[in-house]
């Protein structure tokens, strides 16, 4: 009895040694896949705007602000866009929500937040939306924006807002 | 929120018409973001309830001020994407090599899939712009084999992923048996003694 027991014993230590030696010659295992290795890069100058005060249903633009959106990269890059809700300062609660509909006009705690290609207003929208492509590298993009204000709002005070411009390969 | 404009419009009356939107001064400073891979294209087919680590990629500020990064993908379930690490700082010109893995879900669906995975600078106010790179990521989830065979691609994936700590775990118990066996079967015993001593016994001994 005492040596079946031992047996058995020893044949467990030995199993064990056979399912977790494989794992010392072996590292981690990685899929099949074919990779472009290139830098994908965008840099935006300045990264920080002040439209100043603004009145209700106003408008104010950065025409008097250069806005470049640099290719970073080695390779050719599409840019996209894309807009966020307006904030409180510091804080994360809705002050105006995002108006995504060009044609819309001002309304209570929503605003518009635009961008101009070719001399045309676009709406920024919480999805990406594609404004260049083929920019090639160290090539850069001026970039218009226009905000234009809610009828009325529930909050007054310092705002935040943000715009994000993504880079990929072309 | 509505309501409680209007109260507030009626209490200043039509003298409020502006607002203090924006105050602080834009930063002049130049901020950039980068990845070091354009894309990436799984060429075998996923399993449901998989687990991939895909190839390292490098994420790099190329702005000229230090700046705060988050790692994100897009066009997939976020739970479907996950990295290594998910927010970082940078200073400007430095790299960092991040991990990213696929988390098939045992119901993911078969077809093609194409995400972004996004470097992106965490922008400031007033109008923050945050500048982002993206990688862009194909592969393709095949049929399933049920909600068992997806089980059991999780475990295997698992298995796979953390094979070193998995043989850790075994010698850790291989060790624990062998002791085991020894202090049942066997009988070691150690003894120290001096040499001085033990020439002494031996020649009381031939004595």
């Amino acid at each position: 009895m005492v040596e079946i027991k031992k047996i058995i014993e020893i044949a467990i230590c030995i199993t064990l040694f056979i399912i977790g030696w494989p794992a010392l010659a072996e590292s981690e295992a990685t899929l099949k896949v074919t990779v472009k290795s290139e830098l994908v890069a965008v840099s935006i100058n300045p990264s920080v705007l002040d439209y100043g005060s603004i009145a209700f249903c106003g408008t104010k633009d950065t025409t008097g602000q250069q806005i470049l959106a640099r290719n970073d990269g080695n390779v050719p890059e599409r840019f996209e866009i894309k807009g966020d809700d307006m904030y409180m300062a510091g804080g994360t609660s809705v002050a105006w929500s995002l108006e995504e509909d060009a044609n819309a006009s001002c309304s209570v705690d929503k605003f518009k937040h635009l961008y101009t290609i070719d001399s045309t207003d676009r709406p920024l929208t919480k999805a990406y939306a594609v404004f260049v492509s083929g920019m090639g590298s160290s090539g850069t993009y001026p970039l218009r924006l226009k905000v234009v204000a809610p009828s009325a709002g529930s909050v007054s005070g310092s705002l935040e807002t943000y715009v994000y411009v993504r880079a990929t390969a072309s | 929120m509505f309501t409680c404009g209007r109260q507030r419009l009626k209490l200043f009356g039509f003298g409020l018409t502006t607002l203090l939107f924006f105050s602080t001064s834009p930063a002049l400073a130049s901020i950039g973001a980068g990845v070091g891979i354009g894309e990436i294209k799984v060429m075998e087919r996923l399993a449901p309830g998989g687990v991939y680590l895909l190839p390292t990629w490098p994420v790099v500020n190329t702005g000229d001020t230090k700046a705060n990064f988050k790692l994100i993908s897009e066009g997939v379930d976020p739970n479907w994407i996950s990295f290594s690490e998910n927010n970082l700082s940078l200073e400007a010109g430095e790299s960092r090599m991040i991990k990213s893995y696929i988390s098939l879900p045992l119901t993911a669906q078969a077809g093609t899939y194409n995400v972004y995975l996004e470097n992106q600078v965490v922008p400031s106010g007033p109008v923050g712009i945050g500048p982002a790179a993206a990688t862009k990521l194909r592969f393709t989830v095949g049929d399933g084999k049920g909600v068992l065979g997806a089980a059991t691609q999780r475990f295997y994936s698992l298995y796979t992923l953390n094979k070193r700590l998995i043989l850790m775990l075994f010698l850790l118990l291989d060790l624990g048996i062998v002791y085991f066996i020894i202090k049942k079967y066997f009988k070691v015993s150690l003894s120290v003694r001096a040499k001085e001593k033990e020439k002494e016994e031996k020649r009381v001994q031939e004595d």
